[in-house]
């Protein structure tokens, strides 16, 4: 069971050597797990989401969704600019879009709108009606993710979901995060502030040049934060906070969060006093 | 993905033709146009074809480079080419009176060597210019307009940001595509109509995309007090002497070719 990469390598045959290759990257994503793809802007992050949601054809290597090959559509993918991909007159057209493509009926369809914008956080009885067009950026965002959710993929991808979105729109990102992984969704997440899922995630993949330099749990991570410097990462405040007092000596207890830090630096101040 | 390098790709080296002035470089396009068609006998096509391929050399132009930017007009230049070596009343009849003509296949094969020698002269051009450098050069051959009011400066702007967006287009063309294949839309199967219906999904959020970018880039630019006329050129607009003198020189050579042949 999972949704499994292996071996996967992709060039996009451009003239332009800069543009990024995939060279044999190998990867696994369970049901009701949460994958952090963390890497560089051009390290082949969006690339290899591509290939993992059956959207490009790797040169080499195969993406299996539980045992069988992947093909567009079977990953709920939610693009960078997810929201600059609407094009519907009304919210509930919009969301409707992939359910009706799968074939459903109209009663299924209308639940899985309702569900799927409830989901988001907008209320049905407020959005439905109104173009997409006329929604701010976070709502047109959420709206783009709500559309994904409707067609109710048992994995998803998120390349980037925060980026542009203020620290509410965040936290109600975060916590329809945790509503898809009670429900069992395998999540890869793709993003180069780690900050934000340093709560959530169970595994981290590390992308440099369009290959895997780290392939760990987080606690693992901690012990190899040299990677991320030299794949050329800015670590996280915390995991910076902890690598200092780390290299200054003191053994920091884990599980490493901003409670647990908070905590260990309050009774080093009271020890010290 | 569709195909971007229609007509050529440009590529940054360091040849004599590379290095040679792109309004120079239209110049001597313009006049070798002109004249292929006045070239009417073989010699006179074969001294031309020579010609081109010098500049082929000089310019370091890859054959490869040349059999794919030719590719595109082969089937006009078939079409052109049947259209001469078959007629009715032909001496070699196949059904009825139509059939093959050997002096109409002859003179096909001309025509088609002139279109495919005219085309390999833009490669060259296109290979050996940036497209920036061609839209820019633009203005210094419209400057004549100004007078009459024409915002020259605009029109050439206008035209330098277009060919800068045909690249960002695409690429964004391709992302809305992918997003809504992930959100099972389906581009491949049905008829053609079924298949028209469904690039509607990509090309409303493709429009509303490159208008919201058209308008941001104009804020941009008058953010930054842009007003058309009065701007200055970064570059040395100057022509050498030498390069100016090769290239009125090979004009004239052409235009001899075109008079003799």
């Amino acid at each position: 069971m999972g949704l499994e990469l292996h071996e996967l390598s992709f060039s996009y045959g451009f003239k332009d050597k800069s543009a990024p290759t995939l060279k044999q990257v190998n990867m696994k994503v369970e049901p009701g797990k949460l994958c952090v793809l963390y890497g560089q802007s051009g390290s082949g992050k969006s690339t290899l989401a591509y290939l993992a949601a059956g959207l490009l054809k790797a040169d080499e290597g195969s993406v299996l969704l539980d045992g069988s090959p992947i093909e567009a559509g079977m990953v709920g993918m939610v693009f960078q600019n997810a929201e600059q991909q609407l094009f519907a007159e009304s919210v509930y057209e919009e969301v409707a879009f992939g359910p009706k493509n799968l074939g459903l009926h109209a009663k299924a369809v209308h639940e899985r709108v309702h569900t799927a914008l409830e989901l988001v956080g907008l209320d049905p009885n407020v959005y439905e009606e109104r173009s997409p067009f006329s929604l701010s950026g976070g709502e047109a965002k959420r709206l783009a993710i709500a559309s994904v959710i409707a067609m109710d993929p048992s994995y998803y991808i998120f390349d980037e979901p925060t980026a542009g979105l203020d620290g509410r729109a965040i936290a109600l990102f975060l916590r329809l995060l945790t509503k898809l992984l009670d429900q069992g969704k395998g999540i890869i997440l793709i993003s180069h502030e780690l900050d934000w899922f340093l709560d959530y995630l169970d595994y981290i993949y590390l992308m440099h040049e369009g290959a895997l330099s780290f392939a760990g749990s987080f606690a693992e991570l901690l012990d190899n934060l040299d990677v991320c410097k030299q794949a050329n990462l800015k670590l996280p405040y915390i995991l910076e906070l902890y690598d200092d007092l780390r290299k200054l000596g003191y053994q920091v207890p884990k599980p490493v969060n901003a409670e647990s830090l908070a905590t260990f630096l309050v009774h080093l101040r009271d020890s010290h006093a | 993905m569709l195909n971007q390098s229609f007509l050529g790709e440009y590529t940054a080296l360091a040849t004599p033709i590379h290095q040679l002035d792109a309004r120079l470089k239209l110049i001597v396009l313009f006049s070798a146009s002109i004249s292929i068609f006045f070239i009417d006998t073989w010699f006179g096509m074969g001294i031309f074809a020579l010609f081109v391929m010098i500049l082929i050399r000089l310019a370091k132009l890859p054959i490869k480079a040349v059999v794919k930017g030719l590719k595109p007009v082969l089937i006009i230049l078939s079409f052109m080419f049947l259209a001469q070596a078959f007629r009715v009343q032909a001496p070699y009849p196949i059904l009825a009176s139509f059939g093959f003509d050997p002096s109409g296949a002859l003179r096909g094969i001309f025509y088609v060597l002139r279109i495919l020698l005219l085309v390999a002269l833009t490669l060259i051009v296109t290979f050996s210019t940036s497209k920036d450098e061609l839209s820019s050069k633009l203005a210094w051959f419209l400057a004549f307009l100004r007078p009459l009011g024409v915002p020259v400066d605009d029109i050439v702007m206008m035209i330098s940001i277009a060919i800068r967006f045909i690249p960002l287009t695409f690429a964004e063309f391709n992302q809305i595509v992918m997003a809504q294949k992930a959100r099972g839309a389906n581009f491949e199967t049905g008829s053609i109509f079924r298949r028209l219906k469904a690039y509607i999904p990509v090309f409303i959020p493709l429009f509303v995309a490159l208008f919201k970018k058209s308008y941001d880039l104009a804020d941009a630019m008058d953010a930054r007090l842009y007003q058309g006329r009065g701007r200055t050129q970064m570059n040395d607009e100057r022509v050498s002497f030498a390069a100016l003198t090769i290239s009125l020189a090979l004009c004239l050579a052409l235009f001899v070719l075109a008079v003799v042949m």
